[in-house]
């Protein structure tokens, strides 16, 4: 009601501003103390008025203009920050609120500024959530594969074991090899010398066998001596009966000793066919030794040459026997380092699986920070 | 005699209100005229910078058949800026002295810069002269307090130019993505704020616009920008983020992004031709 009748004085500061109106009120002010002179009471009272009728419209007006300015900023919602919900038809603070605004808008686009890289912060959240995520469950598969190759690495080191159980049992029959082979060859060797020893014997034997048939030969011609000695005698034995008996009597006994004679010179005859027959056979059977005994040299030569090739092949087996005895040490040897080697990557492994884990749970934790990280940018 | 005086000087008062009311309205009206024209030069600003950041992006990037385009979008941008620079509310403004001191740099030194630097300073630029745009058009008093039929026009000035420059940056970026068909984590992210920047905004501006405009050729309008906003918003979630492999051509999201832009200064436009026309009958 009162400010309906005060809407001149309204449109008046609207029209005029409020210095002019200011201005105007002064002057009449003025008026009105001086027209207390010059003016007539009723003009006095109607200037009177007119200025007792602006000056509380103005004061009334400015205490309604501060009222609403009070209430306007009052109702400013602080979260909102949109500058154009604040509306104001102010007269009084119109050079004011724009500056008011002004701050208000720069503060509104901080605040709009603000919420993006808030909301920036929250979809990156989003996404660290998702890697975190991604590297938790790559970093489990790691870490199953890594514990799986620690398993298998130990069964390798189990395996090695046992290799080089097996190659230890392989040097061990290796050199049990080289000894036999050693041992072969001293009897080889041995067998040789005994060959050479029935050889040269064999040799001795031919020889003397030779010497017998020649021996034989000079019986047989010493035999075919007496042989002609006896037809001589028998010869001689008939010519000595035959004298005999041409004797007659005297010549009796001449007779029964050329007889006994020409017996003796048959007997030796005999004797000596018998003796030709036999060393004849002698001879044939010397003979057939020779040949055996040349037979048994051949053999024997034949045997040593033999020897000698299984001794160069014990030999050969013995040099390889003991290569094969010094390549399985070595092999052994390897295998015990690649075994000591299998343990050590294995407890490496260990370690990776256990490092891997360890950042499976930092993952795990950077999610769950991360979620941290979204609810607090959410909530603000 | 005096009562004579003292109503002459009662009918003076009032007819020096209403010549004061008419003055007053009618400098409203002027400087709201002046803040337009600046606000329309303002926008084409924009727009050059927009294409400008584009081709300087591709430039970074070791494409050196955008040089002669560039020197011109330059000489275009600085005929823009020698307007702009004899307006006296512009010429005097901590923002503006700010552009030209930045964009005497950065039109100048392309070379020496990353791709994702140029992307920066361009979009830091631009988001200075859509808060410069803002403040003018608050300057010239184009608020729904001193126009009573555009009730909305806050959203212009403000909303309407911030989605629009959102899709740009997303044009920027989704087409590098679709370019090289991989999308990083700062790419996801950055992509993510302005899908939903893009998705919340239009929402709220055009369907607001959409509610309350009275003629059919803006409802028209809004409701194109609508539905391509929507379809960038979906093409970015299916095409680029939510997939293992990206697939969409290079040229067929550029185009959906421009086309997007385009619809949202249509809008932008045609408000701003109604206001001038509204403020000059």
């Amino acid at each position: 009601m009162t400010r309906h009748f005060f809407h001149p004085v309204s449109y008046l500061i609207k029209g005029l501003g409020l210095n002019y109106t200011i201005w105007l009120m002064i002057l009449l002010f003025v008026f009105c103390i001086s027209g207390h002179f010059y003016f007539n009471q009723q003009s006095f009272i109607t200037l009177s008025s007119v200025f007792l009728y602006i000056f509380s419209g103005v004061f009334l007006l400015i205490t309604h203009e501060i009222k609403q300015f009070k209430l306007l900023l009052t109702n400013i919602d602080a979260k909102d920050f949109d500058y154009r919900h604040i509306s104001d038809n102010s007269w009084l603070f119109s050079s004011l609120l724009p500056e008011l605004l002004r701050i208000y808008r720069e503060l509104s686009r901080i605040n709009t500024a603000f919420s993006a890289r808030m909301s920036e912060v929250e979809h990156s959240s989003v996404q660290v959530i998702y890697t975190a995520n991604q590297v938790a469950k790559n970093v489990k598969k790691q870490s199953d594969s890594t514990h799986s190759t620690a398993a298998a690495i130990v069964e390798m080191s189990q395996s090695l074991t046992d290799v080089s159980d097996k190659i230890n049992s392989v040097h061990d029959a290796a050199n049990q090899a080289s000894l036999v082979a050693e041992e072969g060859r001293k009897d080889v060797t041995a067998l040789h010398n005994d060959i050479s020893h029935v050889g040269s014997c064999a040799k001795r034997t031919q020889q003397e066998m030779i010497l017998l048939d020649q021996s034989s030969e000079i019986v047989l011609k010493m035999t075919e001596s007496i042989q002609q000695i006896s037809k001589q005698t028998n010869l001689l034995a008939l010519n000595a009966s035959i004298e005999a008996a041409r004797a007659g009597e005297f010549g009796r006994g001449f007779s029964v000793v050329a007889e006994e004679v020409r017996a003796l010179a048959e007997k030796s005859n005999d004797s000596a066919i018998n003796i030709i027959e036999s060393v004849t056979k002698v001879r044939q059977q010397s003979k057939t030794i020779v040949e055996s005994m040349a037979d048994v040299v051949t053999c024997t030569n034949h045997c040593i040459s033999q020897s000698n090739t299984v001794d160069n092949a014990l030999a050969v087996i013995e040099k390889e026997t003991f290569n094969v005895k010094e390549e399985v040490k070595i092999i052994s040897i390897n295998a015990d380092q690649q075994k000591t080697a299998t343990l050590e990557i294995s407890e490496h492994i260990e370690l990776v699986v256990e490092g891997a884990r360890s950042n499976a749970d930092i993952a795990k934790q950077a999610e769950l920070v991360a979620f941290h990280l979204k609810n607090l940018t959410q909530s603000t | 005699m005096i009562n004579i005086l003292i109503l002459s000087l009662v009918l003076s008062l009032a007819l020096a209100v209403l010549i004061g009311i008419k003055r007053q309205k009618k400098i409203l009206i002027k400087k709201q005229l002046t803040g337009i024209n600046s606000i329309i030069v303002m926008n084409d600003l924009v727009k050059l910078l927009q294409k400008h950041r584009g081709l300087s992006a591709a430039f970074c990037s070791g494409d050196d058949n955008v040089i002669r385009e560039l020197k011109e979008l330059v000489t275009h941008i600085s005929s823009l800026v020698l307007i702009l620079n004899k307006v006296p509310t512009i010429q005097a403004n901590d923002r503006w002295l700010s552009f030209n001191d930045h964009w005497s740099r950065l039109s100048q030194h392309q070379q020496g810069i990353s791709a994702e630097d140029s992307f920066k300073q361009h979009t830091n630029i631009i988001t200075n002269i859509l808060y410069l745009l803002e403040d003018i058009a608050e300057y010239h008093y184009l608020t729904k307090e001193h126009l009573d039929n555009f009730t909305n026009i806050g959203f212009l000035w403000r909303e309407l130019l911030a989605v629009t420059e959102s899709v740009g940056q997303s044009r920027a970026i989704g087409t590098r993505v679709v370019t090289i068909k991989s999308c990083s984590s700062v790419d996801k992210i950055k992509l993510k704020f302005l899908q939903q920047h893009i998705y919340i905004v239009s929402e709220e501006v055009l369907k607001t616009l959409l509610n309350t405009s009275q003629q059919s050729e803006l409802a028209g309008l809004v409701k194109q920008s609508l539905a391509s906003t929507q379809g960038l918003t979906t093409s970015i979630t299916d095409d680029i983020l939510n997939v293992d492999k990206i697939v969409i051509d290079r040229s067929t999201y550029f185009e959906l992004a421009t086309h997007t832009m385009e619809n949202l200064n249509q809008v932008f436009s045609y408000q701003v031709r109604q206001l001038q026309q509204s403020l000059q009958t």
